[in-house]
């Protein structure tokens, strides 16, 4: 086992903690629901849908009903003027799909197919223009200014571009969601460090991004975005910038976290990844949805 | 020892003093926006001297002159119009004394006459035999109305046909009228000088809202409410507003000691200073700055401050209605 893999191990081991913490955000009745892994054992067995696990407590995480995306209209989802022309273009078309808390799928599709258009729209950072998308019982095309804000604190996102703070640290790129939720410096303090080392960065709290290799990044990116131990994950590309070895970690971190209850969606066009760690999955081709499962 | 160094640094950018998570520090300078704020507040602490001194002066003015009447009454030993038995002289000055918003009346004795024809006539004022009319003078009532006057002068030309009632009221009410001409320019430059502030503290917010657009929306995206993100600017903001409140009303009290040392002669008697010596002097002049300007002068910081945290919030709030 190598140094790294003891890390993860420990890191999982104290999410696994985490999750008992009585600060825990979601402790509505999350850890008492009835969770199974989505992974195959092996590797080679593709688990059951989940689909036969018909037990009416198991709520749905996301539900998309006919959701379309547009972008450039009078008021493009993003923030203001996107500087595109007016009449933009129709990202994401006609999608229905829902996943279950605790559920996996992986996003699938060639670049431009609307994959971190969709992300987007999971992560409540824009709304669909059309159609309708609940994220966590709460719909999104209704529910107002207020209600987003805490939604977000309990989803967490890796970005492709990372999108890390360039002028803060390591360190406070990850505190910065606990910050933002309001919890005590104590407390940030021991679980910031723990999170570093847990993705190996212990001795590169103090560094900026710049100061950052891609790959040193992406595991600020991941960490900041399990940190506050989502009810939902969202990754866009977390493996872009790993190397394989890297890469294989990540994803033993992720599926120890489905598989303690983290719903997760993840965007690759990675496909030897999702070879060797095949899940459901969602196919994305020109904004539209070419399967599901 | 470079281990020990190298380790303090870390600690310091682990946990700096002030989380600045939005760099606001860069993006909210501080050089431009509190030296703006320290011109507004400047000008704004002469602006309020206006106010203060032309209030001053009017009160002033109103309660020293325009209580002062001189009454001539000419061939003043003549027996009065209405009460033959009397002299004008003795009619008018007791008529005068009875009348409503008249606080005294007294008729000048020969010699008080004389020292005042003195300018005019040299030394031989008190020998000259020319026939000079009686001066009564009256002092009004502070409270008095306007109009009572007016009666006055009229029953006393019944009494005494040829009386002369002189007021300074008119001159008086026009100085009055200047004043607080004056004191509402004053006020208008007041809420100008405020408005600029604010549209200062605004420009600088959202050259900061430009220059931190994409940290916003990473705080935004990572579930910062708007009263999270308006407050990193709002804080930011009320710290360099009152930073320039404190420059701008520090530079400007020498300036209205000064004014006040210079308005001190026509605003009355100048206190005496407290004891001898330079350092009596200065808080003599310090005394000698009206109450109210120094119940103002630290209020201007509040102020600066005050619409430095109002601005950036409403700006911020109203900027980040673009995100969903
Ligand atoms: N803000 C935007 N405004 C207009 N078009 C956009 C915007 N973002 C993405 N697109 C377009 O949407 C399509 C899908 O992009 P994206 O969701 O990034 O795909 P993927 O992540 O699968 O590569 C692309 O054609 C892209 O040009
Ligand atoms: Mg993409």
């Amino acid at each position: 086992m190598t140094t790294v893999e003891r890390r993860f191990r420990r890191g999982v081991h104290w999410w696994q903690k985490g999750e008992r913490r009585p600060h825990r955000r979601g402790a509505d009745g999350r850890a008492g629901q009835h969770r199974r892994p989505e992974w195959g054992g092996g590797g080679t067995v593709r688990p059951p849908p989940e689909r036969d696990a018909t037990r009416h407590d198991r709520m749905m995480m996301i539900e998309l009903q006919e959701v379309g995306l547009h972008y450039g209209g009078p008021r493009s989802g993003g923030a203001a003027g996107d500087g595109r022309p007016a009449g933009g273009v129709d990202v994401l078309r006609g999608l229905s799909f829902a996943v279950p808390a605790g559920g996996f799928r992986w996003l699938l599709g060639p670049s431009g197919a609307g994959k971190t258009s969709l992300l987007r729209l999971l992560h409540a950072a824009v709304r669909p223009t059309q159609g309708r998308l609940s994220l966590l019982g709460a719909d999104i095309g209704r529910a107002s200014r207020r209600e987003l804000p805490p939604l977000r604190r309990s989803i967490g996102m890796v970005f492709q571009d990372f999108r890390l703070l360039p002028h803060l640290s390591a360190f406070d790129n990850v505190a910065l969601p606990l910050r933002i939720a309001g919890r005590p410096e104590g407390q940030i303090r021991a679980d910031v460090g723990e999170m570093l080392r847990w993705v190996g960065l212990a001795r590169k709290t103090a560094a900026r991004p710049a100061e950052l290799s891609g790959g040193e990044q992406q595991r600020v990116a991941i960490a900041r975005a399990v940190i506050t131990r989502p009810r939902l994950l969202l990754a866009d590309e977390p493996t872009g910038n790993l190397d394989d070895a890297q890469a294989e970690r990540l994803m033993v971190l992720l599926k120890e976290m489905n598989r303690l209850g983290t719903t997760m969606v993840v965007a690759t066009h990675n496909a030897a990844l999702v070879e060797r760690h095949p899940g459901p999955a969602l196919l994305l081709e020109h904004g539209r949805l070419l399967a599901d499962g | 020892m470079a281990r020990t160094a190298r380790t303090a640094v870390a600690a310091g950018r682990l946990r700096p003093p002030r989380f600045d998570d939005l760099g606001l520090r860069r993006a909210l300078g501080d050089r431009i926006l509190p030296l703006m704020v320290a011109a507004m507040t400047f000008l704004a602490a002469l602006a309020l001297a206006g106010v203060v001194g032309a209030a001053a002066l009017a009160a002033h003015w109103q309660r020293g002159a325009a209580a002062v009447v001189t009454v001539q009454v000419p061939r003043p030993a003549e027996p009065a119009a209405d009460r033959p038995g009397e002299t004008r002289r003795a009619r008018v000055t007791e008529l005068a004394q009875a009348a409503a918003g008249v606080a005294s009346a007294r008729a000048l004795g020969d010699a008080e006459l004389a020292d005042l024809l003195r300018p005019w006539l040299g030394s031989s004022a008190e020998t000259l035999s020319l026939p000079l009319p009686a001066v009564v003078e009256l002092r009004m009532a502070l409270d008095a109305p306007p109009e009572a006057l007016t009666t006055l002068a009229e029953r006393l030309a019944r009494a005494a046909p040829g009386t002369l009632t002189e007021s300074h009221g008119v001159w008086v009410r026009r100085l009055a009228v200047l004043a607080r001409s004056l004191q509402a320019c004053a006020w208008a430059a007041l809420l100008v000088v405020a408005a600029v502030a604010v549209a200062v503290v605004a420009i600088a917010t959202r050259a900061g809202l430009a220059a931190r657009r994409q940290a916003i929306e990473i705080v935004h995206g990572l579930g910062a409410t708007d009263a999270y993100i308006a407050g990193r600017f709002a804080g930011r903001a009320t710290r360099l507003a009152a930073l320039g409140g404190l420059l701008g009303a520090g530079a400007a009290l020498p300036v209205l000691v000064l004014l006040a040392a210079l308005a001190a002669p026509f605003a009355g008697p100048a206190p005496a200073p407290p004891w001898p010596g330079p350092a009596g002097e200065v808080l003599g002049w310090l005394a000698a700055l009206p109450a109210a300007l120094w119940l103002a002068l630290p209020g201007l910081p509040l102020a600066a401050a005050a619409i430095g945290f109002l601005t950036a919030q409403g700006t911020v709030r109203a900027w980040l209605r673009w995100l969903p």
